[in-house]
């Protein structure tokens, strides 16, 4: 149905001369957000984002789009206001829920892992302890960096992943004890 | 029994993570299963992290801004054509209803009992001056409607001429 967009957009031009818009504000909160509160917060919680992002989903043209994506939701979305802390904790929350849709689509497994840019691959150490990591399921990989990482406490990490509080205890118990094991074993072999 | 959680996991994680040890929470971490567990995979995630942080810069915050806005753009152009769609629908209604009172008014059977007695009622009203002008403005009316209606329907078959992001 994208039949007659010229009209529609010689309305939506008129709109968007309003000053609302010109003045180039998204009003996803009770307060409208600016080019410039979006940049300091886009600055504070990006480089953790994407690496979390990338972490679980190992390739870096997905977690560039997915990092986009959540930004993008969070600008067009309307929220209520929240805090650094709920903000940041409202980012993990769907960048985690788009890892989870990207999953199920299974379109992550049709393409080889990409190798990022400007990493050494000469770094025995650094390539054992990714080898380790990467042997962990994304759910592993997920609970692990939320709580060791970005260092959230096991409700934080049920709000972001969308698991039971109680259940995020033996989760997490599990894959730290998974991971241990195979960072021993890597020492090892290596 | 293997324990799940200690204590002082948090506190061991958050020194892994900043680096600032106590003497004593350096020493129980060397010596609690659960904790040195935690702060040998806190400080692998950790060089993980830094690697990944140090490896290639995210995308510029300027470039997700106009990609928000170019988002924002087309969902007010689609809210602005919901409309137009909507007059589509209504148009293509309007003009079978037309046609199968047109063929049925004109070409039914004698046979058939409502026919008369819709050709009687459209007479009296034709046949009273106000109801005539009544009658006459709607006709005019429809007429303007389904021009207008044509024009609409004629630019929906035309491919998009521009970018959605103009």
């Amino acid at each position: 149905m994208q039949w007659n967009l010229e009209l529609a957009g010689n309305v939506v031009q008129r709109m968007e001369r309003t000053p609302e818009i010109v003045g180039l504000t998204f009003d996803a909160h009770a307060g409208a957000v600016d080019e410039a509160d979006f940049r300091a917060l886009y600055d504070a919680t990006s480089q953790p984002l994407r690496a979390y992002l990338l972490h679980v989903c190992r390739r870096p043209d997905v977690a560039d789009d997915l990092l986009q994506e959540t930004y993008c939701r969070y600008l067009l979305r309307r929220h209520p206001v929240m805090d650094e802390s709920q903000t940041r904790s409202w980012l993990f929350r769907v960048a985690t829920n788009l890892l989870h849709d990207r999953a199920r689509s299974r379109a992550d497994t049709i393409v080889a892992e990409v190798p990022e840019r400007g990493s050494a691959p000469n770094m025995e150490s650094r390539l054992d302890v990714r080898t380790a990591l990467r042997q962990l399921k994304p759910r592993e990989r997920e609970l692990l960096w939320l709580a060791y990482v970005e260092g959230m406490n096991h409700e934080e990490i049920a709000a972001a992943t969308g698991l039971r509080a109680l259940s995020i205890k033996i989760l997490l118990f599990r894959a730290r004890r998974k991971a241990a094991g195979l960072l021993q074993s890597q020492k090892r072999f290596a | 029994m293997t324990r799940l959680r200690c204590e002082h996991e948090s506190d061991v994680s958050r020194s892994a993570r900043t680096g600032f040890w106590s003497a004593g929470l350096e020493q129980h971490a060397e010596t609690c299963g659960v904790c040195s567990e935690t702060r040998a995979v806190t400080e692998a995630l950790l060089a993980e992290s830094t690697r990944i942080r140090a490896a290639r810069r995210v995308p510029e915050a300027a470039r997700v801004w106009l990609e928000a806005r170019r988002r924002a753009r087309l969902h007010l152009r689609h809210r602005a054509a919901f409309w137009f769609r909507a007059l589509r629908v209504l148009t293509v209604i309007y003009a079978v209803a037309s046609f199968s009172w047109l063929l049925s008014h004109h070409s039914a059977p004698a046979s058939v009992h409502w026919t008369p007695s819709l050709r009687a009622g459209f007479a009296s009203v034709l046949t009273r001056p106000a109801e005539a002008f009544a009658v006459t403005g709607a006709l005019l009316a429809a007429l303007c409607i389904s021009m207008g209606f044509w024009y609409l329907l004629r630019e929906a078959r035309q491919p998009l001429q521009h970018s959605p992001g103009r």
